[in-house]
């Protein structure tokens, strides 16, 4: 098959080094070869101590995202002959660095955590009574929403996160709307107050990078839009009834 | 670990956060002519201000961002409804919002802005 020649440059961190660098790698790349591809062979010919994260390569575990020539995309997902060459790697930004492309992520976990991203039946049924039905119309409500793979691109995309790591988040935003919009759930009011606060929803300034950004569609820009009109909505409700 | 800074001009990556970055920046340049005119009003004794060379300018750069802003911002409302709606309902509902909003504007500036009382 035939190869191309060129130079990947990565930006690497050393818990021992002071500040990140950048490192270039030859590399001869053919058509049929993703970014994910090229570093794997980096780190299997060349440098067996760079270190990123990766798992299905098929782009549905979220694990290898990375900014790649600036953009925040899925590795595995994007291919060496459709970027610009030399091709640049880096990790995603808004996140503090562990090492070379590994960055932690825990804080956007913890904050999909506190939208309460569960099925909350306030009434139990039993057994006897049957399934919880939800029509395809009920279903279709929550089918972009329920795509997401949880790979952190829209946080590395949204420059709000970025300013302030109290805001909620994108991918927690379309989490809270998952949940809330689904037919079957009875906690939609609790889970409105849990997002709706000053480090909630409200943050959101609808740069609208998120949407454009996520690999799987998911439009978390306008999940937290329609969280802040549900929310009011909620908030008139509350006023005039009192619950 | 390393901590990332953002880069204060984050904004620059890419063209839809530049006009997002501008889209933002009207509300200043309004906030701005607003100021100027309140200040003016509050110098002077009358209203003969508005027929000078800054004024004007003022109000053209005003009327301006005025129209960005918001244009854009009835073009982002009919997105964010609760619920789905086909593009041509949401080119409908943009029409009828920008037809109200066009039709408040007349109002206020034929009865308003244009009576004698004023100027």
């Amino acid at each position: 098959m035939e190869t191309t020649s060129t130079n990947v440059l990565v930006k690497r961190y050393i818990p021992a080094a002071a500040e990140p660098f950048y490192q270039t790698y030859e590399l001869r790349f053919a058509d049929d070869m993703t970014v994910l591809d090229a570093l794997t062979r980096i780190k299997d010919v060349q440098d067996g101590s760079l270190t990123f994260r990766w798992s299905c390569r098929m782009g549905i575990c979220g694990s290898c995202a990375a900014v790649v020539n600036g953009k925040p995309v899925l590795m595995c997902q994007t291919y060496m002959k459709d970027v610009k060459q030399p091709v640049r790697v880096e990790p995603l930004r808004n996140f503090p660095v562990v090492r070379d492309l590994v960055v932690d992520i825990d804080d956007a976990f913890e904050k999909m955590r506190s939208t309460m991203p569960y099925i909350d039946r306030m009434e139990k049924r039993a057994l006897e009574d049957g399934e919880y039905l939800q029509t395809p119309q009920e279903r279709a409500q929550i089918n972009k929403t329920s795509q997401c793979i949880k790979c952190m691109i829209c946080y590395s995309a949204c420059p709000v996160y970025g300013l302030d790591k109290n805001f909620i988040g994108p991918a927690a935003g379309a989490l809270a709307y998952r949940y809330t919009a689904d037919s079957r759930d009875q906690s939609k009011d609790k889970r409105l107050e849990a997002v709706s606060g000053e480090k909630g929803v409200w943050k959101c300034s609808f740069v609208g990078e998120c949407s454009a950004v996520c690999p799987k569609r998911v439009d978390p820009a306008i999940s937290l839009q329609r969280l802040k009109l549900m929310g009011s909505l909620r908030l008139g409700k509350k006023a005039v009834t009192g619950k | 670990m390393y901590e990332q800074k953002q880069s204060p001009f984050w904004w620059t990556r890419n063209p839809a956060t530049i006009i997002y970055f501008l889209r933002e920046l009207t509300g200043l340049f309004l906030s701005g002519a607003l100021i100027y005119f309140i200040v003016r009003a509050c110098l002077n004794q009358n209203l003969w201000f508005l027929h000078s060379t800054s004024s004007r300018v003022v109000s053209m750069v005003g009327l301006i961002a005025a129209l960005i802003h918001t244009i854009t911002w009835l073009w982002v409302t009919v997105q964010v409804t609760p619920f789905d709606l086909k593009k041509s309902v949401q080119v409908g509902g943009f029409i009828v919002l920008m037809t109200i909003w066009l039709g408040i504007s007349y109002f206020i500036f034929k009865f308003l802005y244009l009576s004698q009382s004023l100027i």
